[in-house]
C-alpha cells in the first residue's frame, strides 16, 4: 500500500520533529486527518502515545518529553484527542471508577474513596486527579497533619519539579484551615511575574474560579499532553465546555465530539455538550426527578420536600434535588432540616440553604461550598455546586460560563436549559413532553415568553407571576415593570423569592435608565439584608451617573451611599455628597439636620462610613486646611455618638486620634523634613490583607515539620523551575517549617515595600523618584550655567549663556566649540549619574523582587538573618499580633539603619563623585582651553561655587531620607486623653469643666485605655461628690517622670504616670461613711486581684484590670486622702517606654 | 491678556515653564497653585482663559510631609473631571513628569492617562505634555498646543 505523503515526508526529512509540528498548525480537520497517516511513521506513534501516557507511579508523571507548542489551538486540540484514541477503553473504565468515586465522596465513605483511588492507580494510571484527590481524602479522613505527612511521602518520591509543585497545592488547598482568600494570595504571590499563559494554566488546574477570563487553551492543551491519560480526558471536558460558550468555536467543538464518539468513549457530559450546543435534543431527562419538578411546580411543597430527600439518597450527583429540597423548605417558610443520609450532603444543603436565605451566615457558606469545590474540582457534583452558588451570589458577571456549567456536569439533561435558549444556540426537545410535566413547560413558557399555556390555578398565582418576570428579563423585555414593582412591594415573599425580584427590578429601571429608582431599590434592599445587593453589584450605574454629570431627578441621601456601596474612590464619594448636599441647599455635612432627618439609620451611615476625613478633604471651596476638615470630621463624630449612643466609645476615640493627628503633623512638620512614611497601622488595619490564618498555619505547620524532619522546596522557585523546565535546579531542600515561614515573612514585606495602597515605594515613586530628586540636583548646574538641555533628537544643545558671552569677546569659534563640548560631555555625565542614582540607587529590593540590585533600600535577607528571624519567632511569640508588632518594628529597625545609610551615602560617595566630575570639567577647562580672562574667571567661579552648592544639595536631599510618621494611630499625649475623656462624658453630663494640669507633651501608647481611666476618676468625683455639676470644681492633675530601673547591668528606663483627680465635696455628704466606702475600695486595690479578670466590679477594679491586660503596666497604686471638703484621688501608674 | 492658572507644586518646573512663557508669549499672566485643594479652589473663583495641570499633586499647599491624606496621585485627573462636573470647559494641558501612575492595585502609563483623558474630557482636555528637565523637546509640544489657544 502507498504510503501517506506525510509519512515520506517524516521519514525523509532531516528535522523530524519540525516536520510533525507542521502538522499542529493545521485546521483541526486536516490536522486530525495528517496527524492519523503520520503514524505510518513509528517515531510519531512514540511521541504521540507517549510512555508516560499511563505512569506506574507518581513519579512517572509527565517524566518525558513533547513536541512544542504551536499556540494553533485547532491544532493542539486535534494532536490531543488524537493521543487518546489508543485509550478509549482504558478511560471508558475510568469513567465508571469517577462516577463511583463521586459517589463515595458524597456518602462520606472516604476511606473507600481512598482505595478506590488506588485501584485507579494501578488497573489504569497514576494520575494528577489521584493525587489531587488523595490529599483531599487523607485531609477528610485523618486532619491536616496526615496530609502533610502524605505530602512527605509523595515530595520523597518524586523528581519532577511541575508534579512537586502541584502536590505542595493539593495539600494546601486541601487544609481546613486553608481559607480562599489566603489561598488566593498565596498563588498571587506564587504568579507574580509569569506569562499570561502560565497564570491562566496555573488557575485552571487549582483555583478556576480565581479569575472568568481563560483564553489561553491551546497552551493549556500542550501543557496538559506530557500527563495521563486521565488527567488529559478530564481537561479535554473542562476545555471543549469553555468553547462551547463561543459561538466561533461550535463547530469545532461538534468535530471534536464527533470524533471522541467515534472512538466509543461514553460520557455524559459529552451528551451534555452536546445538548447545550443544540448538537442533539434534550432526551435524557430522569423521570423520578422531572417528576418532583411537576410536584414542586404545583405547589405541594410538603411533598417536594419529602419526596427530593428521598431521591437525593438515590441521586446524591443530581443538584437540582437539592435546589427543590431547599426551596420547598423556603416556601414552608421551615428552618434548614437535616436529611441525615450523610454530613457531606446535609453540609451541602446547610450552606446552599444559608445563602438561599440570606441569613448572616452567607458569607461563610459561599465560602464553605467554594473551599469544598477547591479540594474537589474534578468531582461533577462539586462542579454544579460552585455552578450554583456563582448563580446566587454573582461572583461570575462577565462570560457567565461557571454560572452555566450546571447543565454540563449533570448525569441528566435539565430543563431549566430551554431558558438559557434566547442566548445559546436553540435547544431541542419533544415537545409532547409539555404535557406530561409542568416543569417542562414553565420552563418552555419562560423561554417563548408565553404563558398563555397555563390553565387558571395551574401553578401558584405568585409562581406564575414570578415566571412571567423571569421570561421577561430573559428576553430582554421590560413591559412588566408594573408588575415588577407590585411584588417587589409584596410583604409575602420569601428572601430567595424577594431578592430574585429585586433583581428583576433593578434591571428593569436601569433598562429604562430610571438612575434614581434603580439607586434607591438597591440602598433600600442594602439596608433590608445586606446580602440582597450581592447580584446587583456589578453594575454601570455609577458611571452611568457620572457620565450623565450627575443630573438625575430626586436626588436623595441614596445617592452618596450607592456611591459607597459601589466602593466609588473618595473623590466619587465627595461628588455624590456634595450633589445631594447641594440637593438640599447644604454646603457641608454638619449642616443636616440630623434631628429632623426622617431615616436615621441611613443618616447614621452616611456619617459614619462617608464623611470620613477622605472624603471631607475634597471639599475645597469650604474647608481650606486639614484643621478644618477635621473639625468638621469632629462635628460629625459628636452627632453620631448622640445618635448612635451603643457604639459611642468608637467615635470619640476617632475625636482623640484626630485631634492626636493634627497635633503630631505640627510638631513633626517643624522639625522633619523626611518623605518615608511607614504605614504599618494601615496595613494592619488592611482586612483584606489579614495573615492571621497564614500564621496559625505556620505555628501548626513547623510543629508537624519539626516532628517529622520535613524538607521543602519553595513554591516560587518550583513554579519557575517547572515552567524553565528544569529537571534539576539550584534551589536546595530546606526544613519545611523555614521554608514555610520564609514565605509567610516575605509576604508581609512585600506588602510593607510594593502595596500600591500602603507600599514604600509608591513613597519613593511619587515623591522621590519621579521628577523631584532629578529636578533639585539639576537646578543647582543649571544656575551657574554648567550644563546643557537635550534637543529632540536627543543631543545637547548649546549652553548659550558662555557662547554668547565668548563671541562677545570675540572668541575663535575653534574654543567656543572646545567649551561647549567640555560643557555637553560635563552635562552627559551628570545626567547620567543622576539617572543613575534614581533608576538603581533609590530603588528596593527584597528576597522576591530582586531585579534592582544596587537599590540602597536593600531588603534582601540572607538565610542566616531569616534564621535569627525564624529562631526568634518560634521561641518567643505567641499570637499573631505579636509576631505582626514583631515584624514590623524589625522592618521598622532595619529601615532606620537603612535610611542612615542611605543619608551617609548622599552625604559622602555621591557628593565625591559630583565633586570628581566638577573637578575634571575644572581640569578640562584649564588644559584644553586656555581661557585666561574673565570668561575663564567666570566658569571657575561657577564651578567652585557649584562645588559648594551641591554638597549643601545633597545634604538637604539626605534629610528627605528620614521617616516622617513615626507615631501610629493608637499613641496619644495626656492632654488628649483628658480632652476626649471629659468630651465623652459631656455627651450625657453637660459641661463638665474640669481644670486640667498637664507637664509634658509625653505620649502613651495604647492611649485609648487611657481614655477610660480617665473618665472612671471624673465620673467617681461626680458620684461621690455630692454635688449638682454648676458646683463642682474638678482639677486633673498629670505628671510624667521618667526613672531608671537596673536590668542585666543595663540601666532601662521607665515612665511614671502621676494623676491626681481632686473635687470639693458637699457638707451635706457624711465624711466617715464616705471615707469608710473609699478606703475599702482602694485596699482591695492591692489585695483582690483575683476580682481583676472579671468583668462588671467597681470603677477602680475597672481601671486596674484595664492597667494590668490592656496597659500591661509594670505596678500601680491608688490612693486617696479626704481634707476637709476636698477629695483626692491619685493613681501611680509605671510602664515600659516605648515612646 | 491670557490668564493660565498652572496647578504645580515642582518649582523647578513651574520655573521652567514660566521662563518658556516669557520667552514664546508676553502677552500671557500665569498664576500657580501648589496644590490639589488650592488649586481647585483658585480654578473655581477666578477667571482664566487656559490651565495647566500636573497629574500628581500634594493634597494642600506644604503638605508634602505629614498631612492626613498628603498626595493625590490622580489629582490632575480629579480636578479635570471637577470641571467638567461644574462644567468649567476651559481648555487645559497636562504637564508631568510622570511616566507612569499607580491607580489602586494597577499602573497606567502616560500613553493610557493620555487616552483616558481625551475620552472623558474631550471637549476642553487638549493633551499631554512630558516635562523633564534635562530635555526641551516639552517645549515644542507645550507650544503645539498653545499656538492653537493663543
Amino acid at each position: 500500500m502507498k504510503r501517506a505523503k506525510i509519512v515520506e515526508d517524516l521519514f525523509r526529512s532531516k528535522k523530524f520533529y519540525s516536520t510533525l509540528l507542521d502538522i499542529k498548525l493545521l485546521g483541526y480537520e486536516t490536522a486530525s486527518k495528517k496527524i492519523k497517516q503520520a503514524l505510518g511513521h513509528p517515531n510519531t506513534k512514540k511521541i504521540l502515545y507517549h510512555n508516560k501516557s499511563k505512569p506506574k507511579s507518581f513519579n512517572e508523571l509527565r517524566n518525558t518529553k513533547h513536541l512544542s507548542n504551536t499556540g494553533n489551538l485547532e491544532g493542539e486540540l486535534a494532536w490531543f484527542i488524537n493521543s487518546l484514541k489508543k485509550y478509549s477503553n482504558e478511560i471508558n473504565v475510568f469513567l465508571d471508577y469517577e462516577k463511583e468515586f463521586e459517589k463515595l465522596v458524597l456518602f462520606d465513605k472516604f476511606d473507600k474513596a481512598k482505595e478506590l483511588v488506588n485501584e485507579v492507580n494501578e488497573k489504569i494510571c497514576y494520575s494528577y486527579w489521584a493525587l489531587e484527590n488523595l490529599f483531599s481524602i487523607e485531609e477528610k479522613l485523618n486532619g491536616t497533619e496526615s496530609n502533610w505527612s502524605l505530602l512527605k511521602e509523595i515530595n520523597s518520591n518524586i523528581e519532577i519539579r511541575y508534579s512537586l509543585f502541584f502536590s505542595s497545592n493539593f495539600s494546601k488547598k486541601a487544609e481546613n484551615s486553608t481559607t480562599l482568600l489566603q489561598y488566593k494570595r498565596e498563588l498571587d504571590n506564587i504568579l507574580k511575574g509569569l506569562d499570561k499563559k502560565d497564570i491562566e494554566y496555573i488557575l485552571f488546574k487549582l483555583a478556576y474560579f480565581y479569575t472568568n477570563d481563560y483564553s489561553e487553551y491551546s497552551y493549556f492543551l500542550h501543557s496538559e499532553n506530557l500527563s495521563s491519560i486521565i488527567d488529559k480526558y478530564l481537561l479535554l471536558i473542562d476545555i471543549l465546555f469553555e468553547l462551547a460558550n463561543v459561538d466561533k468555536y461550535k463547530q469545532l467543538v461538534k468535530n471534536v465530539l464527533k470524533e471522541i464518539d467515534s472512538y466509543g468513549i461514553k460520557d455524559y457530559r459529552l451528551d451534555r455538550i452536546s445538548e447545550f450546543c443544540g448538537f442533539k435534543e434534550l432526551d435524557n431527562f430522569d423521570k423520578q426527578i422531572i417528576d418532583i419538578f411537576d410536584i414542586y411546580s404545583i405547589g405541594d411543597y410538603e411533598n417536594s420536600l419529602k419526596l427530593s430527600s428521598k431521591l437525593i439518597r438515590e441521586k446524591a450527583n443530581a443538584i437540582e434535588l437539592y435546589e427543590i429540597y431547599i426551596k420547598s423548605l423556603l416556601e414552608l417558610d421551615k428552618p434548614f432540616e437535616k436529611t441525615n443520609i450523610s454530613t457531606t450532603i446535609d453540609f451541602v444543603l446547610e450552606n446552599l440553604f444559608s445563602i438561599f436565605i440570606r441569613d448572616n451566615e452567607y458569607y461563610t457558606s459561599r465560602e464553605n461550598l467554594l473551599k469544598f469545590y477547591l479540594r474537589f474540582p474534578k468531582i461533577s457534583f462539586f462542579k454544579q455546586v460552585l455552578s450554583l452558588v456563582s448563580n446566587l451570589t454573582g461572583i461570575e458577571s462577565v462570560k457567565n460560563i461557571i454560572n452555566r456549567s450546571t447543565f454540563i456536569y449533570s448525569f441528566n439533561s435539565n430543563p431549566s436549559l430551554l431558558t438559557l435558549k434566547t442566548s445559546i444556540s436553540t435547544v431541542n426537545f419533544d415537545k409532547t413532553l409539555l404535557n406530561k410535566h409542568i416543569s417542562l413547560k414553565i420552563n418552555y413558557a419562560i423561554s417563548i415568553n408565553d404563558f398563555t399555556l397555563f390553565k387558571e390555578g395551574e401553578i401558584p398565582k405568585v409562581k406564575l407571576e414570578l415566571y412571567k418576570l423571569r421570561a421577561n428579563y430573559y428576553n430582554h423585555k421590560d413591559e412588566s415593570m408594573s408588575s415588577i414593582i407590585e411584588f417587589y412591594r409584596n410583604s409575602y415573599l420569601n428572601n430567595f423569592n424577594y431578592e430574585e425580584v429585586l433583581f428583576y427590578l433593578y434591571n428593569a429601571y436601569l433598562t429604562e435608565n430610571k438612575v434614581t429608582e434603580a439607586m434607591t431599590v438597591f440602598v433600600d434592599a442594602y439596608f433590608k439584608n445586606k446580602y440582597f445587593v450581592e447580584r446587583l453589584k456589578k453594575s454601570s450605574l455609577l458611571s452611568f451617573i457620572v457620565d450623565k454629570n450627575y443630573k438625575i431627578d430626586n436626588i436623595s441621601i441614596d445617592l452618596p451611599i450607592y456611591f459607597y456601596f459601589e466602593d466609588a474612590n473618595s473623590y466619587y464619594q465627595y461628588t455624590s455628597l456634595e450633589v445631594y448636599l447641594d440637593s438640599i441647599s447644604l454646603s457641608k455635612p454638619s449642616e443636616i439636620n440630623h434631628v429632623e432627618f426622617e431615616d436615621t439609620e441611613k443618616l447614621i451611615f452616611l456619617f459614619k462610613n462617608i464623611c470620613t476625613v477622605n472624603v471631607l478633604n475634597n471639599f475645597y471651596l469650604i474647608f481650606d486646611s486639614d484643621a478644618s476638615v477635621i473639625e468638621e470630621r469632629k462635628k460629625i463624630l459628636r452627632v453620631l455618638a448622640v445618635l448612635d449612643k451603643k457604639n459611642s466609645d468608637s467615635y470619640f476615640e476617632e475625636i482623640a486620634t484626630l485631634s492626636q493627628k493634627l497635633k503630631i503633623k505640627e510638631i513633626i512638620e517643624t522639625v522633619n523634613d523626611g518623605k518615608i512614611n511607614l504605614n504599618f497601622t494601615r496595613i494592619k488595619e488592611d482586612k483584606e490583607y489579614n495573615l492571621e490564618n497564614s500564621f496559625n498555619r505556620f505555628i501548626k505547620f513547623k510543629d508537624f515539620s519539626d516532628l517529622n524532619e520535613m524538607s521543602l522546596l519553595d513554591n516560587s522557585e518550583l513554579v519557575v523551575s517547572y515552567l524553565s523546565e528544569l529537571k534539576q535546579d539550584t534551589s536546595k531542600l530546606q526544613q519545611a517549617s523555614f521554608v514555610s515561614f520564609k514565605s509567610l515573612f516575605f509576604e508581609i514585606v512585600d506588602y510593607f515595600l510594593f502595596s500600591k495602597e500602603h507600599g514604600l515605594d509608591g513613597d519613593l515613586s511619587t515623591r522621590i523618584r519621579h521628577g523631584v530628586l532629578e529636578n533639585q540636583l539639576r537646578s543647582v548646574f543649571i544656575n551657574k550655567n554648567l550644563i546643557a538641555t537635550k534637543n529632540k533628537d536627543n543631543e545637547y544643545n548649546n549652553v548659550y549663556y558662555w557662547e554668547n558671552l565668548c563671541k562677545e569677546k570675540s572668541y575663535p569659534e575653534l574654543i567656543i566649540g572646545k567649551l561647549q563640548n567640555a560643557l555637553k560631555d560635563f552635562s552627559k555625565t551628570i545626567d547620567e549619574y543622576i539617572l543613575y542614582i534614581i533608576n538603581d540607587y533609590v530603588q528596593i529590593q527584597s528576597n522576591r523582587h530582586s531585579q534592582k540590585k544596587y537599590g540602597l533600600f536593600n531588603y534582601r535577607f540572607t538565610d542566616e538573618i531569616l534564621w535569627i528571624i525564624y529562631k526568634e519567632v518560634t521561641e518567643s511569640i505567641n499570637n499573631y499580633d505579636e509576631f505582626l508588632n514583631f515584624t514590623f518594628d524589625f522592618l521598622r529597625a532595619h529601615t532606620e539603619t537603612l535610611l542612615k545609610g542611605i543619608t551617609g551615602k548622599f552625604k559622602k560617595s555621591l557628593n565625591d563623585n559630583f565633586q570628581e566630575a566638577l573637578q575634571n570639567l575644572e581640569d578640562v577647562i584649564a588644559k584644553d582651553l586656555y581661557l585666561k580672562d574673565e570668561v575663564n574667571s567666570e566658569i571657575n567661579q561657577n564651578i567652585y561655587s557649584t562645588k559648594t552648592l551641591i554638597q549643601n544639595e545633597l545634604y538637604n536631599i539626605s534629610e528627605w531620607f528620614k521617616i516622617s510618621n513615626n507615631l501610629d494611630n493608637s499613641i496619644l499625649d495626656i492632654q488628649t486623653i483628658i480632652d476626649t475623656a471629659i468630651e465623652s462624658i459631656n455627651l450625657n453630663v453637660n459641661d463638665i469643666k474640669p481644670k486640667v494640669v498637664v507637664d509634658s507633651e509625653h505620649f502613651f501608647e495604647a492611649g485609648f485605655f487611657y481614655i477610660d481611666i480617665f473618665k472612671i476618676l471624673i465620673e467617681n468625683a461626680i458620684k461621690h461628690s455630692g454635688l449638682s455639676i454648676e458646683d463642682l470644681d474638678i482639677v486633673i492633675d498629670a505628671k510624667t517622670h521618667v526613672l531608671y530601673i537596673k536590668k542585666e547591668n543595663k540601666e532601662i528606663p521607665i515612665s511614671k504616670l502621676i494623676i491626681k483627680v481632686s473635687n470639693n465635696l458637699s457638707s451635706e455628704i457624711d465624711f466617715n461613711i464616705l471615707n469608710n466606702k473609699l478606703e475599702t475600695l482602694v485596699n482591695s486595690w492591692s489585695t483582690e486581684l483575683s476580682t481583676v479578670n472579671k468583668e462588671g466590679g467597681s470603677g477602680f477594679q475597672k481601671i486596674k484590670r484595664i492597667l494590668k491586660y490592656d496597659i500591661k503596666s509594670l505596678e500601680s497604686d491608688l490612693t486617696f486622702k479626704m481634707n476637709g471638703t476636698e477629695l483626692e484621688f491619685s493613681l501611680e501608674v509605671v510602664h515600659n517606654i516605648k515612646v | 491678556m491670557n490668564r493660565i492658572l498652572f496647578i504645580e507644586d515642582n518649582k523647578t518646573k513651574i520655573e521652567d515653564i514660566k521662563s518658556f512663557l516669557e520667552e514664546k508669549y508676553k502677552d500671557v499672566n500665569l498664576s500657580v497653585k501648589e496644590s490639589f485643594t488650592s488649586g481647585l479652589r483658585e480654578l473655581f473663583t477666578n477667571d482664566y482663559d487656559i490651565v495647566f495641570l500636573d497629574m500628581s499633586l500634594p493634597t494642600r499647599e506644604g503638605s508634602q510631609n505629614n498631612s492626613l491624606n498628603s498626595f493625590e496621585q490622580l489629582g490632575g485627573h480629579k480636578i479635570l473631571s471637577e470641571m467638567k462636573r461644574k462644567e468649567l470647559f476651559l481648555p487645559t494641558i497636562v504637564i508631568t513628569m510622570f511616566r507612569d501612575f499607580g491607580v489602586g492595585q494597577s499602573f497606567m502609563d502616560l500613553n493610557e492617562i493620555d487616552d483616558m483623558c481625551k475620552d472623558e474630557f474631550k471637549t476642553f482636555y487638549k493633551g499631554v505634555v512630558y516635562y523633564s528637565s534635562r530635555e526641551d523637546s516639552w517645549k515644542d509640544k507645550l507650544n503645539n498646543y498653545l499656538i492653537e489657544l493663543i
